[in-house]
């Protein structure tokens, strides 16, 4: 009991001595970023076209990341002028960094799979809002490889840092 | 204070309702070819010619058909009439033909004696993956062309390139 009675005389007194109101600013702040998002502009496909099969060693056809790609040969030969580069919408807010992420993948068909290097327009990581996204790639033909179309797909993630 | 805490539940919940991350998925394709080859199955022959005193010429049709100015052929001992053929594998894409300007034979006892082949013709004999081509051609006939057995082991160049 006599514990008790110390705690309330402590708090009572406690009371007693200090101020009755206090006043305390704090400055408060937030930046406002909007969500980050990334579209497939249209209906724009990474299009390597028709390419020859090369004989005696494997070749790669390149499409450059670019609105009006070029398509580069190394060890095969093509047919046909139909090429295209892959385009993307990203939202962002500007002066805020992320990074662009587009992971290698094969092509797949009637033969063995084919490796696809993707390339990009921007740099890895980015704080400049708002762009568009061109994705080009180079797409590894193995000597002999097996006649037929041959598809996959690409995952681009954009992600704030 | 309440101001404080309602800005820091803000924040809060600005957080965890802003999209920090998003993908996007884009199809990639590519159409393998195999190369265009071309096989020689039949060669050109323009059969049995009589020569003439005056310069004369054989028209060798892509089906076969033969026409002679100035020089006479025999329907009776034609001879071997062919015209050349050859096997284009193309896999159903469309290619270019490049055909010699111009071919000579020899005389297979005297080179010095000579024919000249020009103005080759073809006809594609088209097929899904692969086409049959036949080629014809004219052959040139000097005045009193010596007879014989004319020929060239080297053969003509008949080329094939995909568009």
């Amino acid at each position: 009991m006599k514990k008790i009675t110390f705690i309330l005389f402590a708090l009572l007194s406690g009371t007693a001595f200090g101020q009755a109101t206090a006043t305390e600013s704090a400055t408060g702040t937030a930046e406002i970023v909007k969500p980050i998002g990334i579209t497939n502009t249209g209906s724009s496909i990474l299009d390597f076209g028709k390419v020859i099969v090369p004989t005696g060693a494997s070749g790669s056809v390149q499409i450059t990341a670019a609105a009006a790609p070029v398509r580069n040969l190394t060890g095969l030969d093509v047919i046909g002028t139909t090429f295209s580069s892959a385009e993307f919408a990203i939202t962002a807010s500007a002066n805020n960094n992320y990074k662009i992420t587009i992971p290698e993948t094969e092509l797949s068909g009637p033969g063995d799979p084919m490796p696809l290097v993707p390339i990009s327009n921007l740099p890895l990581v980015s704080n400049k809002g708002d762009q568009i996204l061109y994705v080009g790639g180079t797409l590894t033909v193995n000597d002999g490889q097996t006649e037929g179309t041959y598809s996959g797909i690409i995952t681009v993630t954009v992600e704030y840092e | 204070m309440e101001k404080f805490l309602f800005l820091v539940f803000f924040l809060i919940t600005n957080a965890a309702v802003c999209q920090f991350s998003a993908s996007a998925k884009v199809n990639s394709r590519a159409t393998i070819i195999d190369p265009i080859t071309i096989n020689k199955t039949v060669d050109l022959d323009f059969g049995n010619v009589i020569s003439a005193y005056n310069p004369g010429r054989v028209i060798l049709s892509p089906d076969g058909n033969r026409v002679a100015y100035g020089v006479q052929i025999s329907n009776t001992f034609p001879g071997n009439v062919a015209p050349a053929e050859a096997v284009v594998k193309h896999g159903n894409n469309s290619y270019s033909i490049t055909l010699p300007e111009s071919f000579t034979l020899y005389h297979q006892e005297d080179p010095n004696q000579v024919l000249t082949i020009d103005e080759f013709t073809v006809s594609p004999e088209s097929g899904e993956i692969m086409d049959v081509l036949k080629i014809g051609g004219t052959l040139n006939l000097e005045a009193n062309q010596p007879a014989g057995y004319y020929t060239n082991n080297a053969g003509f160049n008949v080329m094939v390139s995909y568009n």
